[in-house]
């Protein structure tokens, strides 16, 4: 043959062989289709018993159907989260630990194909135990409700949904010192990502029936894999354009993952090239998506909030971490793209700001020109309020970004800075959340909805006077949050930057 | 063109400085070992040399090319055996060669006959099949060393390859070291324990605190540091003192010492000149039981060299 593919990862070729080596994937397998086989058995009977009882009156066989299509795909939704993190947390980290990585490391192997290989195999073994389901869904298709084409979508977004959880697995597992913590840094990641997710799908979907509410508009139903039985199905309205659900899903799920693998690989590389450049680019296009994706569904202020002061502010503690400031003066490194350069990552998350900020400006004027009619979401007159908005996120951004840097020049350690300001930032945004946990509209507020000044997340949303009742309890009311937050975030980055020059004198 | 250049190395890890100032030339088919304490600083060389670590400073080069500059071509030219290593327990023994040597790039076709090029002299043919961890200890090292064979690499590097082997085992590792050494490889190869080089080094270096602080072939070492041949004599107990006197005053004797039972003589003559020892005890009716040449070991010249700063 003139012309043949000589394609070889070594490590792929081992991982297969090793996972597939003796009884241990069986046994998985078995498991696997096992737990499904009882959980649709007990589904069948209860349908036998009931068609037993109540005749004609019992539910269609189509409705069985698609009963049968949602308890499969939410069990193996489910089980997708569970078993990938598991096949990806050690991959490396066991290398490590059993002293095999060295060996590997002087071997001209690319870097690349080792995370490739590992990433690889395990989404295999994930895509085997899809597959294996099969016949049972099958079953689906006997008693009809369910069409071809959404089986297919929801096989390939649990796939992206592997992908994700795997390169997670990857990720944590190239930087923790032992497989225990990665895979408990992961396990945690993924449990946050999976439940954070859920509501997305949940609040579009039936799980009994395993159809969508009638007034359901979808946003991002495919990013949780329980979404992903009827993401085949919908199609969700962006600036007016129809976009199939499976299409987004696996956008943002692959965009993501292909961003945690870039970091894995970037971990294990020696000499390591500078990616700052690509990672970030990555980054920025993926809080864009979101943000785009965001703008674009809704146009409501707590939404405007969660994309423009929330989302890019998160990424303050990766970005302007770093092992100390370095003897260079400030404004000269503002403008140096390197890896671990805190000063440039601050620049990086303002920008992140600002290109949210101008995509939810974009979809909201969008929204005001093409949908002149209320629809079911609140629209606000978002723009008389943006002075107040970029005050806050600007301060937030100011006070936490120039705390991050103050703790990178105090700690000179990037994982302690990391954990701190995180810490710190999430105290901030999500503590006085907690402040009225209750319902009861007649029981008086407690003091501590006071706390809503600190945060810059409430401070955004409380820009529209929206409840009375917290207005009530709070000491200046409602109207003077935007500046009291702002004047909070602002004295915490002066006093920041304070410490900092004086730290480096 | 020498294969192994350093020049000036030095590694520090933050204030600890793990090598400072070593430099090192080795040509083509030189086995040079390193000798030195725990903590010396050899393994932190091995390292460098093999693409794992970033010299602080100075440069270390491998077949011309800088290990820092250029570490994907240094890689294809080294065979790195660690310290401390592990193998893929689920895997058989022929796998795990078939592995490395697919991560080596060598063409499918070729590592068959490879693999059982390198089990044979690896000594581990009959275990083709076995799984890699139903192997003894022994075995497991012997097949490192073949997994560093695979892709032929100019330059060995084994960083303690004996350790922690039975006396057996580690005969059977020296046995396949002069058997490398035979087909012309340039070895480095590091230890703690000195009788295990000194048969089959062309050279050795002492390695103390991160420096070199004796280098050379160990006939040329032995004559530095002792200035010569050292000479064993035995004599009755009754005899010895007058011995000793009268060897102090032989000419080129050096010091004279007493070691369990035997006389001690640090000798710098020529070996013409070495027969006037004996004769001058003779010719004073000492009664010479034995006289002999002494075998100076690596061990002889590494205590009196190093100063025993690292423990």
């Amino acid at each position: 043959m003139a012309f043949s593919l000589s394609f070889e990862n070594p490590i792929l070729t081992k991982e297969l062989r090793t996972r597939m080596r003796g009884a241990k994937a069986f046994w998985i397998l078995l498991l696997y289709l096992g737990l499904l086989s009882v959980i649709l058995g007990g589904t069948y009977l209860s349908w036998l018993v009931s068609q037993e009882q109540q005749g004609a009156n019992a539910t269609q066989s189509y409705d069985m159907g698609r009963m049968f299509y949602g308890v499969i795909f939410a069990v193996q939704a489910a089980l997708v989260g569970l078993i990938t993190p598991a096949l990806t947390s050690g991959a490396l980290s066991i290398e490590r630990e059993q002293r095999t990585f060295e060996a590997l490391s002087v071997s001209p192997l690319p870097r690349r194909s080792i995370i490739v290989g590992k990433l690889a195999s395990a989404v295999g073994f994930v895509g085997l135990l899809l597959l294996s389901s099969l016949p049972l869904v099958a079953l689906c298709f006997l008693l009809g409700g369910v069409s071809p084409q959404e089986v297919c979508a929801a096989y390939v977004l649990l796939m992206a949904s592997a992908f994700l959880y795997g390169a997670t697995g990857i990720a944590f597992s190239s930087f923790a010192k032992n497989t225990t913590s990665a895979t408990v840094l992961t396990y945690g990641t993924i449990l946050v990502l999976f439940f954070s997710t859920l509501p997305l799908s949940l609040m579009a979907l039936n799980l009994s029936t395993a159809t969508t509410y009638s007034y359901a508009h979808p946003f991002l139903l495919g990013v949780n894999p329980v979404g992903a039985m009827v993401a085949g199905s919908l199609t969700e309205s962006y600036f007016g354009l129809a976009v199939p659900s499976w299409l987004v899903g696996i956008t943002v799920n692959g965009l993501l993952g292909t961003i945690l693998t870039i970091v894995a690989l970037h971990r294990i590389e020696y000499p390591r090239s500078d990616r700052s450049g690509l990672l970030r680019g990555l980054t920025m296009l993926f809080v864009g998506l979101l943000a785009l994706l965001g703008s674009g569904g809704s146009g409501t202020v707590a939404g405007t909030a969660v994309g423009v002061a929330l989302l890019p502010l998160l990424f303050i503690p990766l970005f302007v971490s770093g092992e100390g400031l370095g003897a260079k003066r400030l404004r000269e490194q503002l403008f140096r793209l390197k890896e671990g350069n805190p000063v440039s990552g601050l620049l990086f998350v303002a920008g992140l700001v600002v290109l949210s900020a101008s995509l939810v400006l974009l979809g909201i004027a969008y929204m005001h020109l093409a949908t002149p009619e209320q629809q079911w979401h609140t629209r606000t007159g978002f723009l008389p309020l943006a002075g107040k908005a970029t005050t806050v996120v600007l301060s937030a951004l100011f006070g936490f970004g120039t705390l991050t840097l103050l703790l990178s020049q105090k700690l000179k350690n990037r994982w302690g800075t990391m954990a701190l300001s995180f810490v710190i930032l999430a105290a901030a945004y999500f503590l006085p959340l907690t402040a009225e946990s209750y319902t009861n509209y007649n029981e008086p507020i407690s003091v501590w909805i006071n706390s809503y000044y600190f945060s810059p997340l409430t401070s955004f949303v409380c820009l529209e006077n929206y409840s009375t009742r917290v207005a009530r309890g709070l000491f200046f009311g409602m109207e003077s949050m935007w500046w009291i937050n702002s004047a909070f975030t602002s004295l915490l980055g002066v006093i920041s930057l304070l410490l900092i020059k004086r730290a480096r004198r | 063109m020498p294969l192994v250049e350093i020049n000036h190395l030095r590694k520090e890890y933050g204030d600890l400085v793990a090598v400072k100032n070593l430099s090192l030339t080795l040509n083509e088919g030189e086995i040079f070992g390193f000798i030195g304490p725990n903590g010396a600083g050899k393994t932190t060389t091995i390292k460098i040399l093999a693409t794992l670590l970033d010299p602080s400073a100075g440069s270390a080069k491998v077949d011309g090319i800088e290990v820092s500059e250029n570490p994907e071509a240094v890689r294809a030219k080294i065979g790195y055996m660690p310290d401390a290593f592990g193998v893929y327990d689920d895997f058989k023994v022929w796998e795990y060669l078939d592995f490395f040597a697919a991560s080596y790039r060598v063409p499918k076709g070729d590592r068959p006959g490879l693999i059982d090029l390198v089990l044979d002299l690896t000594n581990l043919s009959v275990k083709k099949d076995a799984y890699v961890e139903s192997l003894s200890r022994g075995m497991k090292q012997r097949l490192c060393l073949a997994r560093t064979l695979v892709h032929n690499p100019k330059v060995l590097l084994l960083d303690e390859p004996a350790s922690g082997l039975d006396p057996r085992a580690r005969i059977e590792i020296k046995e396949l070291l002069k058997e490398l050494r035979n087909m012309g490889k340039t070895i480095i190869v590091s230890s703690h324990i000195l009788p295990e080089l000194a048969d089959f080094c062309t050279s050795v270096g002492i390695i103390e605190r991160g420096e070199m602080i004796a280098a050379g072939p160990i006939d040329e070492l032995m004559k530095s540091v002792f200035g010569g041949r050292v000479l064993e004599l035995r004599v009755p107990d009754a005899d010895r003192a007058q011995a000793m006197a009268i060897l102090r005053n032989v000419e080129h004797v050096r010091e004279v010492a007493l070691v369990s039972e035997m006389i001690r003589v640090d000798y710098n003559g020529t070996l013409n000149d070495q027969s006037e020892v004996l004769l001058a005890l003779i010719q004073n009716g000492v009664r010479v039981q034995t006289f002999a040449e002494q075998d100076t070991d690596l061990e002889d010249i590494f205590l009196r060299v190093t100063k025993g700063l690292v423990a």
